[in-house]
Order: structure tokens, then sequence, then C-alpha cells
């Protein structure tokens, strides 16, 4: 499986006559992004704003961040099974846009309470809070709606996606030709080639990736289908991953990650980029946490680490997207590999308390001696003071108690647009004072 | 102009004499004595030893209290800047002591204080609240080392600027956790500590693990016919309306409700705010998770004593150990005081 | 996840979102049913053990 994926870096954002990439600067027609995103059945209201990174603004209720992508040679397309036929991807040639991203904000119809509530997060594009938000490092087109009276959370949900993928895509496809007038446009900065050669010899690592799916708004799709209650650990190829294969569709939006951090998991690339070289890398393994009991905990756990034997891996770098029980299977999948003489690395989120005074880890098991820390979630910070708001009118904190969004505030990343995740990917770690 | 600094030392390292003499009691000299003296050097000027505070090991911990006030008013008496004791190395008797007059000095003078000695050492063991200890070999070969290591950690404790990871600035970790940011991102970490691992190389995790409690198990019940029998639970389920606003998760609350003289918890009358599980099935009837219900018949029929007239309830989502711990140190305490038997805990 | 954290005492009872209850049995059936659990636990208060045990309900009433 080989995937050839040129890359073209979005420098500039801008409202335009039509709807054009030229030398980094990416204008967009306000009527035709419009008229994208226009859904009379689904949407009372749409919004679009262009944001940029320092601007002192603040995304509220944000529900994803899409990276432009199109499928220009190959049988698939990109996000098969939300934006095309859910064929086999990662294959033929796919172009990116590297610096922008569709973000979407809005409200469900009615916010579910309870086990499965949902959790609205929020984007400071400024500020000490930005390097905890996702997308707060690209420049976005962001897409404000309400729906419309009645309308179920799933038909929102989805409306909601449908119309960031509709955007995302014709984004992207400004990239279409653009290497066949290089004197007009600018070439792709990068063409990046992906295709795990040969690597005898060196040690065979596989990612097992634990994502969440715990019922309806709390969803991982995988090729436009949500994994289920059911999930049993499966195998997937680096390749459709930075295709698009996963799409976020999950409202607890600080332990999440969004569907741009899927398709381009610093795990996964990383171990790419150390294949051939230092490494193997033997495949991606998904699993999901939440499982509703200690039998399915530990039968999750026993797969994944069956797979990663039947791939021959003798490494592996296991992460995890949310918090709370899904830390158990978390650590018992670490504990599987180990017993299955399968190195294993885990990263791991702290909930040392505000103080960092508490115990870090909800759960652990004695194998997990080589953990990566993404840092204390936890912890306060200060954020900036915003002059401009999108997406809401309320703060909400995880807890739910609610502030005026206006002012500078004290928050934790459980706040923060997949706040989990963007600390592992900043490099944050909590060290012992 | 130079810090006034007040040391403590045992009896060997004060001078009067090895493990015979232990029973020395408390005295004071003026100026630095044997090992303070090279602290003093180390100091390089900044700082002065005024008193250096000396107390047999046995008279120590013979009469704690008695011993740990006269030090605490010995120090006052010559208004030091920093309290430094030790070091102790691996030597258990004398690290508890300079922990203890660490914390005691440096609490009550509000001064900044340390210890030196063996992070193996008994004396430096976690304290709540923490206080500094300096790390030093296990015997007093390493001298040299620990009163540099010391000396540093004095001045900068001095300087009021603040402190840096226990790794940086050459102190015992206090349990405290801060976050940082790496120049790398985790991803890269994590693949450098895989591939060390591989390569046999001795890696460091970034999150140390927890060694779980081991309990030792309560003999059985040995009557159960006379036994008070109380209900616990994390499962959150509380009178309607959360009277004492118990969290949905990561609580730091418990709260204990009346059961007394009811045949059952009445439908309607309870609730479950627990963020972590479907709350349907106990909120329609709460005795799906406390039986009060089944216990009352038991108690009728005299299979058991009684059922003690109040349970407790916290709510365990997301929970952190530390919290419940503390819940649970705080509950076991109530029902010991309250005579109580035995105890079952629903879990969800 | 009981037995790892050393709880010396384990009885599998009903599901996490009802460990006394069953809401598939009628409400005599249940009733009676979280008696037999409740007896189990009552076992396992009486009975020695060295270490982390789990406790089963051994008889269940008929549905």
């Amino acid at each position: 499986m080989r995937l050839e994926m040129p890359a073209f870096t979005v420098s500039d954002l801008e409202w335009g006559s039509e709807t054009a990439l030229a030398g980094g600067r990416l204008s967009l027609n306000r009527s035709e992004v419009d008229a994208l995103v226009r859904n009379p059945e689904a949407f009372a209201s749409a919004q679009v704003d262009i944001v940029r990174p320092g601007e002192p603004v603040r995304l509220l209720n944000v529900i994803d961040a899409v990276m432009p992508l199109v499928k220009v040679a190959g049988d698939s397309c990109a996000y098969p099974g939300v934006a095309g036929p859910a064929v086999t991807a990662g294959s033929g040639v796919t172009h990116r846009l590297d610096g922008v991203s569709v973000v979407t904000c809005g409200v469900p119809p009615k916010p579910p309470t309870g086990a499965q509530s949902t959790k609205p997060a929020f984007v400071d594009m400024f500020g000490d809070a930005a390097p905890y938000c996702d997308a707060s490092d690209t420049r976005n087109v962001v897409i404000v709606t309400s729906p419309v009276p009645g309308l179920s959370n799933e038909d929102y949900d989805s409306a909601v996606r449908d119309a960031a993928h509709r955007v995302a895509r014709r984004l992207a496809e400004t990239t279409l030709g653009l290497r066949r007038e290089p004197k007009m446009r600018r070439a792709p900065d990068a063409v990046e080639t992906f295709e795990l050669g040969p690597a005898n010899g060196l040690p065979r690592t596989v990612c097992v990736m634990q994502l969440m799916d715990q019922g309806p708004l709390i969803r991982t799709l995988l090729y436009g289908h949500h994994l289920g209650e059911d999930f049993v650990p499966t195998l997937i190829h680096p390749n459709e991953l930075l295709d698009g294969a996963l799409v976020n569709a999950n409202h607890r939006s600080c332990l999440k990650q969004s569907t741009r951090m899927h398709a381009r998991n610093p795990v996964v690339l990383e171990l790419y980029r150390r294949h051939g070289r230092d490494a193997a890398l033997a495949g991606v393994i998904l699993t999901r946490g939440s499982n509703a009991n200690h039998f399915l905990k530990e039968r999750s756990a026993q797969y994944a680490a069956n797979l990663a034997a039947m791939l021959g891996a003798e490494a592996a770098v296991v992460i995890m997207e949310d918090t709370g029980n899904s830390v158990t299977e978390y650590m018992f999948t670490i504990r599987a590999l180990e017993r299955r003489g399968i190195r294993a690395v885990g990263v791991a989120h702290e909930l040392a308390g505000t103080l960092g005074d508490n115990s870090p880890l909800l759960d652990s098991v004695e194998e997990a001696t080589a953990l990566i820390s993404s840092g204390n979630v936890d912890e306060l910070f200060q954020t900036g003071r915003p002059e401009r708001l999108l997406g809401g009118d309320v703060f909400r904190y995880y807890s739910g108690t609610t502030a005026d969004p206006h002012g500078a505030l004290r928050v934790s990343a459980m706040e923060c647009f997949c706040g989990l995740a963007r600390m592992a990917a900043a490099g944050f770690t909590a060290v012992e004072y | 102009m130079a810090f006034r600094v007040v040391h403590y030392l045992n009896q060997f390292y004060g001078g009067i004499g090895g493990e015979a003499q232990a029973d020395a009691p408390f005295t004071v000299r003026e100026g630095p004595v044997g090992p303070g003296r090279r602290l003093e050097q180390a100091l390089g000027g900044d700082g002065r030893i005024v008193a250096t505070l000396i107390c047999g090991d046995n008279a120590f911990h013979e009469r704690r209290d008695e011993a740990l006030a006269k030090i605490v008013a010995a120090a006052r008496e010559w208004a030091p800047d920093v309290l430094v004791a030790g070091p102790a190395f691996a030597s258990g008797r004398y690290g508890l002591a300079c922990a203890a007059v660490t914390a005691r000095v440096g609490a009550e003078l509000r001064i900044p204080a340390l210890a030196g000695m063996h992070r193996d050492n008994p004396g430096a063991q976690p304290l709540d609240p923490p206080i500094y200890i300096v790390p030093t070999g296990e015997t007093s070969v390493e001298m040299d080392a620990a009163l540099e290591g010391m000396a540093r950690l004095a001045r900068k404790l001095r300087s009021g600027q603040p402190l840096g990871p226990a790794a940086v600035d050459g102190y015992l970790p206090r349990g405290i956790r801060r976050n940082m940011r790496d120049k790398r991102p985790a991803a890269a970490r994590a693949v450098d500590l895989l591939l060390g691992r591989l390569a046999g190389a001795a890696v460091e995790t970034e999150l140390p693990i927890e060694v779980r409690d081991r309990v030792a198990p309560p003999p059985p019940v040995a009557d159960l016919a006379h036994a008070t029998i109380a209900l616990v639970t994390e499962a959150g389920v509380v009178p309607k309306g959360n009277p004492d606003g118990i969290e949905a998760a990561r609580a730091t609350r418990w709260a204990r409700y009346s059961i007394e003289g009811m045949e059952r918890l009445r439908p309607g009358d309870y609730e479950s705010i627990h963020g972590g599980y479907d709350n349907a099935w106990v909120n329609q009837d709460a005795n799906r998770v406390l039986p009060v219900d089944a216990l009352r018949t038991m108690e009728r029929e005299r299979m058991i004593g009684r059922l003690h007239p109040e349970y407790f309830v916290t709510c365990g989502s997301i929970g952190n150990p530390t919290e419940m711990r503390r819940m649970g140190r705080e509950i076991a305490r109530e029902l010991s005081a309250a005579g109580v038997t035995a105890v079952i805990l629903p879990a969800t | 996840m009981a037995t790892r954290v050393g709880a010396n005492r384990i009885l599998r009872a009903g599901r996490f979102h009802h460990p006394f209850g069953d809401p598939n049995r009628t409400p005599e059936g249940e009733f009676l049913w979280r008696r037999q659990v409740v007896e189990a636990a009552l076992r396992a208060l009486a009975a020695p053990v060295e270490g982390p045990t789990t406790f089963e309900v051994t008889e269940y009433v008929m549905r």
C-alpha cells in the first residue's frame, strides 16, 4: 500500500472573489462556501467566519476540526464512508492542505445528561490556552450552526459533519491542477510518500490505539460507522488513517481527538518516520475503551495483544483517548502485551488534581513500567481575554458550572478542545516537585 | 550580609559520641560543629551557622514531643533564616529526627528548612505537608557531596526564587507533580523510550506507577445473628435532590443518610448522581444498589443482628485514589466508632 | 479491579448498574433473588480468607 501525499501549506486565509489557492494564499468565495454549508432542513442558522492564530478570538462549543484532503488518484476517497464510499483507503495520491482547518461549532438540540452527557470545549486562538487547544495553530474556516426545532441530536450531528466535509473537500480541491501550472501557482511544498517498505532486522512495532465510543454523540467513526459497544480490536494500515479512515463524531470534546488529529496521529507519523531506520512499523491496532465490564475489558486487551503477536511485533506504543474507566482496559492492554513478551510503552495523561498532589493514575498495572506522561490535565492555567466570541455565549466547565465567556478564565485541559490529546502533541509532561 | 543558619545534628556528628551516647540530652553549641564547618564552607560566605542543636537519637525518640519543643524554642532564640538538619545518610532514627525537626522548625518559625539523607531512609517517607530533603549517599563517605547539595538548596530556598523540579534543584520528590513542556512531543519520547527498552538500556518511566494497598483481611464474622451490618457505597445513591452536593465525578465528599425504621428505600425518594453508569435502573428502585428491603427481612429472621441505621455514600466516577483513600478512612472511623461488625459495599 | 485494589471479600453480583437488582425479573422474583445475593454476601463475610477472594452467588432462585 503506497500513498503519495503532496502537502500544500496555507499561510494566508481570506475572503475573496473566487475560491482559489495561489502562493500559499487561500481565498474563499463567501457565497460559494455559504451554499456548501446551507441545509435548511437541519440548520436554523449557519454562519461562516475566518479566524487566524494569534487573533483574540475564542471559539465555543467546538465540535470538530477537519483537515482538508482530496483524493487525486486511487480507488477510494478521503474520509471514506463519510465523504464518499467506504472503499479501502490509503493508496494512490491524496492532496493535503496544511495550516488550515474546517472547524464546526454548535450545541446538539437536546444535550444528553448523566452517563451519556456531552462536554463542550473551547478553542482560544491566542494566549496561554492556545497550546492546549486543537486547531489553535491553524487558520480556520469556522462554521457555527444551530439546529431547526425538533431535529434529533443524531441528525444534527451528521448534518454538521456533512457541512464540514463539504467545505473541507472544496478547500482541498483548490490544489487540483496546481502541479500542471507551476508558473501560475505554487507546486506542493512537500510530497510525503507513505509506504511500509522493507525494514528487515529492525524491531517490528505496532501502534495500539484505544478509541472512544460510548453511545450516541460519543462516537468515533471507522469508515463512516461507529465502532459500537461490541467492538473487538481490529487491524488497520497506517495509510488508511492518513487518508481519514477515522472520523470524530464525539461531543465529549476535551477527551477525544478531532478528525484532523486522527488523520495526523503523532505516534503513527513518528513510527512511520522511524520505519526502516530504527524500527519496522507492522501496523495499527484499533481498540475501544469504556467496555462495560471486566470481562469485556480483559477480552479487548487479550485480543489486541494477540493481534500484535500475530503481526510478529516485539514492541508497541499504546495510546488512548478518554479517561475514567477506559484507563482500566488501557492498562490491561499494556499488561497483555507485556505478558506476550511484547515491550509496551504507554502515553498516559495524569489526573493529579489542581495542585498536582493526588495520585496521577486512576488505574495501573505492575507491567506499566515505561510510561510517557502527557501532563496533569487537572492543572489550572489562565486564559487570555478574548475580543471576539464565536459559537456561543456561555462558557461551560467540565463540571457543568458556567462562566462569562468574555473573561480571562482559570481553566484546565478538561475544558479545551481535544485538550488531553493536544497536551501530548504539544510536549506537555509532569515532573516531580 | 550572610544569612543565619541553625544546624541540627545527632550525638555522633555533634561530637558527643557514638551509640553509647545515644541518650545524650539536647544541647546547643554556638557556631558550627563537625560537618557544620564544611557546610559553612560550602555556603561560601552566603550563609553562616550561628548555632548547632544536638540531640541523642534515643533521647529524641523516647521523648519526641518534649525534644521537639526544646529544639523549636532553642532555634527561635537564634533567629535563623534557614534550618538545616543532618545529613543523616541511611541512619533511620537520625533520619526520622531530622525530618521531624525540619518539618516542625520550618512550620513554627516560618523559615525555609531542609534535611539531608539517603532516599531509602525511613525519614524520607513523604510527609504532609511535604518537606525538602536533599538525597545523599548511604554513608558519611559521601559527606562532601551531601553538604554541597544541602548548601546549594539552602541558598536557593533562602533566595526566595521558586524552586525548579526535584531532579533539577536536587531534592527528593515530594509527591507534587507540575506540568512543564518538553521540546519533544509525547510521540517522539514514546518511540525513544521503546527503542531504549528494546536495546536493553535502563530506561526511566516518566510516570512511576503506584504500589497498590494490601490490607490484611479482617477475621470472618463469627456470629452473624448478633452482628451489626452497614451499607457503604460509591454508587452515588442519594436522597432526591442530592442534599449534600456529592459530585457526579471526581468526588471529594461523602454523606450519611438515615434508613432507620425504613422497610425499604421508597421508589421516588432516591436517585443516583453517579456520572459513570446508566442510572435508570437504580432511579427506579434504589434497593437494587442498597438492599435495604432484603436486609430488613433478614433482621426480623435473626439472620443478622441489625442493619446499621445509616448508610454511607460517595461517588466513585473517575475517583481519585488519594481522595477515595481519605474518604474511606473517614467512613471507616465512623463505622468503627459506631460498633459496626461488618460492611457490605455495593459497587457500580 | 476489586482484586487488584486489594479488596479481600468480593462477591460477583448483578451488573454494575444494579449489583443487587435484576430488572428482568418480576418484582417478587427480583426481591427473592436480591435476598439470595445478600445471603451470599453474608456467607462471604463469615468465610476465612487470606487475600482477595471472589465469591459467587451459588443458588439462584428460578425466574
